[in-house]
């Protein structure tokens, strides 16, 4: 019995979960608790082991040690945190709708929209604040998914393939445009946007920390939800549909909770490339587990990817900082080379 | 009672003079991004801004920071500012690492050519006060002077940097005065950045340094701005607009080759008679910096190639 079997007391609600799936996510889980206080020991401001102690249980001892703790380095792990979250899952869903192990929110498009509106903001509306770019990212992300799907959209269904094959389209030709724009572009305008657009964490504050906590949070409770859909949509549409699944609902159900996942993260720390992509099959090769399961294991991975990679910035060649979306495109390009030879 | 006003009027612009002039602290400055408040007069000063260092350095005082630009100088300043720094300051390079700054602890951080963001503004506002640019003022485009004279303000040594602004001033006069020959005429600064040609309109600092001497941007260079104010771009097929009395290559890293090499220059009246100058690396920074010490050594260096192209 490698199972564990969560009942209450009068069996109305019953719950079988993999031992080891259970195990890893608890690993996972303080492997995350321990980079967070790693990252927050961690940076050009010299602290020692007990003055960041001293700093985090509220006895700092200098008003700059609290700032650097407290505005600097906790907000932008908690962000990075989060925001690895809130990308691999929308990686997971994305494959899993596709059922193509190589759909990601940065291949087909879904982060280059969300992307494409942020510089627009920035370079033809200089004078929109700040504070509703994760708007614009939504939107802009939310208008290029609606262009897949309709494209890929077939009377006779099967539209998987075609809905990656056309995000790929879609993606070259928002990048194409972004790319024009930054050459349009006031220069200073245009460095700004570069700046964003590299994906660096490092000016994350408590009102990006508190909007991806929500996103996070309700994330958390949705997700579980769906895993028997997914389940059974991975069975193929006719299967799928021949065990009761509207599969066409399911669809864009998942389609349009992987755009609010991505376009939650980019908006806050910038397209952050291939965690989408890696973290669902980093999950999978861990262990063997249930849809809901490996969705949680994803969050998890996806986590750890952007903290790990946000640290390994700082460190690498401190105090010159690397941008996280750098390091992800490092680490991510020569796995996702590894995918596709190993399908081929 | 005409008289009363009169009066009246010659003491407020009295105390309104004074008070411009005489660093009051806490002083409050205004800018892009609200105020800032400086408690006290500032000893430890902290710059974000590419070509900072120079007017702390030649006011005397010794920045705590410098921001790295381009070039591969041991301690980042230029030639000019090398010989008045003492010890290495923290160099920030890349992307601001605000714990990097932090841990300078300055008094002061001036932000008046860094083109940092709202988000920059807040972090570093929770290191010490910050001076950005003035509102309505771009991030690259704080004129040289003003410049100058808002961080003599900032540290306590306004009229110093008033003083130092109205020297340059009057030497680009004199070199004016003694070249009578040169008034008038046209004059256009060129470059060729990713094999696409351009050149500064009357808008930037490197145009204007030679406007101060006599030389104006041609009309042909002005009729080509679109988005950015201070440049523009040209086909390399035809670099007419930039044809005009006297033609400054500039160049990052002192390589023309690919400048003397793009097919239609022998076709401009400057190339045929002679009145182009090629701007070395050195000098090209020097212009570009346009600070109290580039400056000085801009205007020695180029005085001589511009007299050796138009004689």
């Amino acid at each position: 019995m490698s199972d564990l079997i969560l009942r209450t007391r009068n069996q109305t609600v019953a719950l079988r979960l993999p031992r080891r799936g259970v195990q890893l996510a608890c690993a996972l889980l303080i492997l995350c608790v321990t980079l967070t206080f790693a990252s927050v020991m961690t940076g050009t401001y010299a602290l020692s082991l007990t003055d960041t102690l001293n700093t985090m249980t509220g006895h700092a001892p200098s008003a700059m040690a609290h700032t650097v703790v407290f505005e600097f380095r906790l907000p932008r792990t908690l962000c990075a945190l989060m925001a690895g979250a809130l990308l691999g899952c929308s990686g997971a869903l994305l494959q899993a709708m596709t059922r193509n192990p190589l759909a990601d929110p940065s291949l087909v498009g879904v982060s280059q929209g969300a992307s494409l509106a942020v510089v627009i903001s920035i370079i033809l509306l200089p004078e929109m604040p700040q504070t509703l770019r994760p708007i614009a990212a939504f939107v802009g992300a939310a208008v290029v998914a609606a262009l897949i799907q309709t494209l890929s959209q077939k009377s006779t269904g099967g539209n998987a393939m075609r809905f990656i094959l056309s995000g790929i389209g879609i993606a070259a030709l928002v990048s194409a445009i972004t790319s024009a724009l930054l050459t349009y572009g006031r220069i200073q305008d245009s460095m700004s946007a570069l700046v964003w657009l590299s994906g660096s964490i490092h000016s994350s504050d408590w009102t990006d920390v508190a909007i991806l906590a929500l996103a996070t949070a309700a994330m958390v409770v949705v997700l579980p939800a769906l895993g028997r859909r997914i389940t059974a949509l991975g069975l193929g549409d006719d299967m799928a549909t021949a065990v009761g699944l509207n599969v066409r609902g399911t669809n864009l159900l998942l389609t349009a909770l992987s755009v609010a996942l991505a376009a939650t993260a980019v908006s806050s720390i910038g397209p952050v490339g291939f965690v989408g992509l890696v973290a669902p099959h980093l999950a999978r090769r861990l262990t063997r587990s249930s849809a809901g399961l490996h969705l949680l294991l994803t969050a998890l991975v996806g986590a750890l990817m952007v903290a790990t990679a946000d640290l390994t910035g700082r460190l690498v060649v401190a105090p010159l900082e690397i941008p996280a979306g750098l390091i992800t495109a490092l680490i991510g390009v020569p796995v996702f080379l590894a995918l596709i030879l190993r399908r081929g | 009672m005409r008289a009363l006003t009169c009066l009246l009027t010659v003491f407020l612009a009295t105390i309104t003079a004074t008070k411009t002039l005489a660093e009051i602290y806490p002083m409050t400055i205004e800018h892009k991004f609200g105020s800032s408040v400086i408690a006290k007069q500032p000893s430890r000063i902290a710059t974000v801004d590419y070509v900072g260092a120079d007017d702390l350095l030649a006011l005397g005082v010794q920045p705590v920071t410098v921001r790295h630009w381009y070039a591969d100088y041991p301690r980042s300043v230029w030639p000019w500012a090398d010989g008045l720094l003492d010890g290495t300051p923290e160099i920030l390079r890349g992307a601001l690492n605000y714990e990097q700054i932090a841990s300078t602890n300055p008094d002061v951080i001036l932000a008046l050519w860094s083109g940092i963001t709202a988000d920059d503004y807040e972090k570093l506002s929770l290191i010490a006060p910050v001076v950005a640019v003035p509102k309505g003022v771009g991030d690259f485009s704080m004129p040289w002077d003003k410049r100058a004279e808002l961080t003599g303000q900032v540290i306590g040594k306004g009229e110093e940097a008033q003083q130092q602004v109205a020297a340059i001033r009057a030497r680009l006069k004199n070199v004016a005065r003694d070249h009578p020959n040169w008034q008038g005429n046209t004059a256009s600064v060129a470059f060729l950045w990713s094999d696409i040609p351009g050149a500064y309109t009357s808008k930037d600092i490197r145009p204007q340094v030679l406007s101060e001497m006599g030389f104006r941007t041609p009309q042909s260079i002005e009729d080509l701005v679109s988005t950015n104010d201070f440049a523009v771009s040209l086909s390399p097929e035809d670099l007419s607009p930039i044809d005009s009395d006297l033609v400054v290559w500039i160049s990052i890293d002192g390589d023309f080759s690919r400048i003397k090499s793009i097919v239609t220059r022998p076709f401009m009246q400057a190339y045929q008679s002679n009145s182009e100058i090629f701007l070395d690396a050195e000098l090209t920074g020097a212009l570009s910096h346009s600070t109290l010490l580039s400056l000085p050594y801009a205007i020695d260096r180029i005085i001589p190639m511009i007299e050796g192209a138009l004689e």
